[in-house]
């Protein structure tokens, strides 16, 4: 059955607290040292007219999955025709996902040796809101039908244009053909540490319509595989426990 | 790390190559976009029933609670919708103190010292008690420094309590000292001169606000819950914010403008707006007639203070701040929002006069207890203490203070429960002027106090020291008797809404969990204590029920009826009124303060410098702030806020730091006059060039806190504290601790 739900991150409204994380972090028991969603804070500019911006890092659920598309195992579905989530029972730990995500939001879980992300809590959604949304003290996050999330996000923009932030401008509406969790942004994605024009890596696109189609053909498949893990081994790393979302 | 990850790499290799041919066809399947129901064991969140109304202990407002509890574990804690305060909101500290109740660390029984020797590094040798003898312990403790000393020389360190206040008038002791003092004094001094309220500067709506002007105040990046709420508010409906700050904060980054203003200077930007509203005859005339006295004073004062004098002093140029002063006064309602570390709060030796004059700007706009304003709070009649429970007679107090507090200009008519943390250990070292050799300390940490090291070697002093704590803190380890506190999670209490109510409100605190181990609160410890001491007939009747029965009763509810009421609040609906009369002796707002004037000190805000600036010895500003995820000292054992902000830094602007040859992550040491600390660099364009900042409640040196133990440092042990003498020749009716007002020099560690 799909349903119609979407999410909204208003990064002009955030205020970087971590409630967000904090939630996810209880309510899923994931192990120290990772996370399915953390605030990044990226500063630009320089004294004093530089600035800092707040993003909540974690999986955008893309229309158009480049983590899905890299999946050898077939361990990540789509939800409720929203929600992109991975099965940790299916898993077999390649890492591809965590590589081709452009937003860098699959991490590896090392202790499980399974790749992990964000699920858009579609064990609970739509009924109630997922839990970072529910616990946001200021209302950055929201969620709801995504009409009427799109709705607020238009209008959220066009009082940001009124009230004179000039670089006022939504975020996933058709990034990636359309993310389950949009922004608002006061300015250039790049401001948030987020890539502008998101794009699936090329290879995984090979990968999926080429090579995988033609199971039979598992030499070359084999051989695509090899190479896109010589090129993107960075992804195998666990998500640094260190980084500091200051 | 390298190795480890060369290693699952080829494990996972193998995997796929076995995984490939079969699960390619399902792997097809579900990029097609086909749905997929699925549970996999790993997704299950954790849930249960949110079925208990309590509040939150962690900081004053005390927010409206919905705990969810599963199996009687408290798994998540929700906002109460129907609170005014929380609006069904929490913040992020909130959230995470599930970890802090089931921390492994916490004190679980009453615990004795057996090695004589004190501090870091010495093992206390804890030997597990029953709370009959840590009761008869702390009694002894007590009563052998009063046979020996005198009552006077018994100190009790923690937040007002009336079972404490009698117990301490009871032995005779005038020595009850908090924390007001190094946290908000100067605006608990100014509100009572002018306004004649108690100290409510962080009761407001900026809500309603349509201009905000922030001096230092940074109520989102310490993720204050109904401040960040209301701020948000007032910002999506289009308000103006402007933030003075020498750090860019998370307000100022949400702010339309940022003037990082010279540290200690916001006295002169005020009073140069107080200049350019009264001279331009921009202010409220209405308002300041009819509900203010000392208008010409305040005009005659600020005659010479032109933008052009405070833009030297300021770093601000002259037309920012006279297009802010305009902008202010225009704007309806505009509102100088404060909380209690700000500019205002005890920081400088003239934080107590900027207070003063940003309550002049709150008054000259018209905006003073009203919408988009500060909002005095809409409380219940308050009950007595005494009246309730009548008592003999009491022993004559003491009348000198250990802290001298007796002795400084206007706070000194504050009740007995205030007090000076700055000058304590002042007064223990030298015996100044009589010998203090017994205390307890209620959830107070030894960080809480300026040059911390100084504290330490005043409370080693003691001969016998209990602490009431929920977590092995430092000041712990310096206990001859430990006392172990119930979580706030496994209490029972009531709380009245304040901070931001428009109607009288009153909160009960359930228990959402039960008690998890053999510990007691602090209300049933002074009264144990008290009557160990011989002291019964002094509390006859007394108990935490009856009292709590005794507020409730009085204000036409009961513990039983809040107990069940289905959202655990007592409403009553009234409509919103602003006062028109005030507790002053004039029942106007004195803007000319006539209550310091009759201390002898200055009744105006005029312009004083801040007391230390840099030199070549020590060449910056010392600034402090909080992460948005802790709570003071109390917080850094917390796994998951440990995780997310788990050390402090030295903050320090990229061309500093460049020329120090410091870089990002590189150790330095940081030196004021009383002390050093070494900390992480850390590089950012977040503040002026000739200030460093740094976080406070990290360095924790209690080896019993483990997941805090040993990172970052005790920004503390570079405060200087205060001498008596020196708080009295300040003649600040404010009595700043002057946290801030020293510099530091900073060098590669």
């Amino acid at each position: 059955m799909s349903k119609d739900y979407s999410m909204l991150f208003d990064a002009t409204t955030c205020i970087g607290c971590e409630a967000c994380t904090v939630a996810c972090k209880q309510r899923y028991e994931i192990p120290r040292g990772y996370f399915r969603t953390r605030m990044t804070r990226t500063e630009t500019g320089s004294y004093p007219t530089a600035r800092a911006t707040n993003y909540k890092s974690a999986c955008q659920h893309c229309a158009d999955a480049a983590c899905m598309q890299a999946c050898p195992a077939g361990a990540i579905s789509r939800v409720d025709g929203v929600a992109v989530v991975t099965d940790r029972e299916k898993c077999i730990g390649c890492g591809y996902c965590v590589t081709a995500c452009p937003f860098g939001a699959a991490h590896f879980d090392r202790p499980a040796g399974k790749a992990d992300k964000c699920s858009f809590c579609y064990t609970i959604v739509p009924d109630a809101e997922p839990f970072c949304a529910s616990v946001c003290p200021v209302g950055a996050l929201t969620f709801g039908p995504s009409g009427e999330v799109l709705a607020k996000a238009q209008a959220r923009v066009a009082q940001l244009t009124n009230q004179g932030v000039s670089g006022a401008r939504l975020y996933g509406q058709n990034e990636l053909g359309g993310l389950g969790v949009m922004s608002v942004l006061a300015g250039d994605p790049s401001l948030y540490g987020i890539p502008v024009d998101p794009q699936v890596p090329w290879g995984v696109r090979l990968w999926r319509y080429v090579f995988r189609p033609f199971g039979g053909i598992a030499a070359l498949a084999v051989v695509a595989a090899l190479w896109m893990n010589w090129t993107s081994g960075k992804g195998l790393r666990p998500a640094d426990p260190t980084k500091e979302a200051k | 790390m390298v190795e480890e990850s060369r290693t699952d790499f080829r494990i996972s290799r193998r995997t796929f190559l076995k995984a490939l041919g079969v699960t390619a066809g399902a792997g097809a399947l579900g990029a097609a976009g086909l749905p997929v129901r699925f549970v996999s064991a790993a997704e299950r969140p954790v849930q249960g029933t949110i079925s208990v109304n309590t509040l939150c202990g962690i900081c004053g407002p005390n927010c409206g609670i919905r705990a969810e509890v599963h199996d009687e574990r408290v798994v998540a804690l929700h906002g109460n919708p129907v609170d005014q305060v929380s609006r069904g909101k929490l913040c992020v500290k909130a959230y995470a103190a599930i970890k802090e109740l089931y921390d492994p660390d916490r004190l679980k029984y009453p615990m004795k010292r057996t090695n004589p020797n004190k501090g870091p590094g010495h093992d206390p040798g804890w030997v597990k008690i029953t709370w009959e003898e840590a009761i008869a312990l702390t009694a002894q403790g007590l009563q052998k420094s009063i046979d020996e000393h005198g009552p006077q020389s018994v100190m009790f360190l923690s937040r007002k309590n009336p079972f404490l206040n009698r117990l301490a008038r009871v032995i005779g002791t005038p020595n009850q000292l908090r924390h007001e003092s190094t946290c908000y004094i100067t605006y608990t001094s100014v509100y009572k001169a002018m306004v004649g309220w108690g100290n409510r500067t962080w009761h407001f709506d900026v809500d309603n606000a349509k201009y905000i002007l922030a001096m230092g105040w940074d109520g989102p990046g310490k993720a204050k819950n109904t401040h960040s709420q209301g701020l948000v508010n007032a910002l999506r409906d289009g308000a103006k914010l402007v933030v003075l700050d020498p750090r860019r904060t998370t307000t100022a980054d949400m702010a339309a403008e940022w003037h990082p203003i010279k540290p200690g200077s916001d006295l002169a930007f005020a009073l140069a707006m107080i200049h350019v509203i009264v001279t331009e005859e921009l202010y409220d005339q209405e308002f300041v007639a009819n509900y203010t006295t000392g208008i010409e004073q305040v005009a005659a004062m600020a005659s010479g203070y032109t933008p052009e004098w405070a833009a030297e002093l300021t770093d601000i140029p002259a037309d920012a701040i006279r297009r802010i002063a305009r902008e202010f006064a225009a704007a309806k309602p505009a509102m100088l929002v404060t909380h209690k570390r700000c500019a205002g709060g005890p920081n400088y030796a003239n934080s107590t006069r900027l207070a003063q004059a940003q309550l002049i700007l709150q008054c000259l706009v018209g905006v003073f207890d009203n919408y988009g304003g500060p909002v005095g709070p809409r409380g219940f009649p308050s009950v007595s203490f005494d009246a309730t429970f009548p008592s003999p007679e009491f022993p004559p107090m003491y009348p000198e203070r250990i802290d001298g507090w007796d002795k400084f200009p206007y706070v000194r008519h504050f009740s007995a429960a205030d007090g000076h943390f700055p000058t304590m250990a002042d007064g223990i070292l030298n015996d100044r002027p009589y010998k203090v050799r017994a205390a307890i300390a209620n959830k107070y940490n030894l960080f809480t106090f300026p040059h911390t090291l100084r504290a330490m070697e005043a409370l080693k002093k003691l001969d016998f020291l209990a602490v009431i704590d929920l977590l092995p803190s430092e000041l712990v380890q310096l206990a001859d008797v430990v006392l172990p506190d119930s979580h706030w999670l496994e209490a029972s209490a009531f709380n009245v809404r304040g901070f931001r109510s428009f109607t009288p409100q009153v909160g009960i605190r359930l228990p959402a969990s039960k008690p998890l181990y053999d510990t007691r609160g602090a209300g049933g410890i002074w009264l144990a204590v008290a009557r160990e001491m011989g002291f019964g007939e002094y509390f006859e009747g007394v108990s935490g029920g009856a009292w709590n029965n005794a507020q409730l009763k009085a204000w036409g509810t009961s513990w039983d009826e809040l107990k069940d009421s289905p959202d655990g609040m007592f409403t009553i609906e009234r409509p919103f009124t602003p006062a028109t009369s005030f507790r002053t002796k004039s029942g106007k707002i004195e803007l000319y303060a006539t209550a310091f004037e009759e201390e002898g000190v200055d009744p105006l805000p005029t312009w004083k410098p801040k007391k230390e600036h840099p030199s070549n010895e020590y060449p910056f500003y010392f600034l402090i702030s909080r992460p948005p995820m802790h709570k003071m000292s109390q917080s850094q054992n917390n796994e998951l806020l440990d995780e997310i902000w788990p050390e402090n830094t030295v903050e320090i602007h990229p061309n500093t730091a460049q020329s120090l040859g410091l870089r990002d992550g590189d150790l330095a040491k940081v030196t004021s006059r009383v002390g050093s600390i070494v900390l992480k660099t850390q590089v950012t364009t977040a503040i002026r060039p000739d200030c460093v900042c740094v976080m406070h409640g990290f360095g924790h040196w209690s080896e019993q806190l483990s997941v805090a133990y040993r990172k970052g440092a005790n920004e503390g042990d570079l405060i200087p504290d205060q001498t008596v003498e020196e708080v009295i020749a300040a003649k600040d009716p404010g009595a700043s601790a002057n946290m801030c007002d020293f510099c530091v020099r900073v060098e590669k560690a």
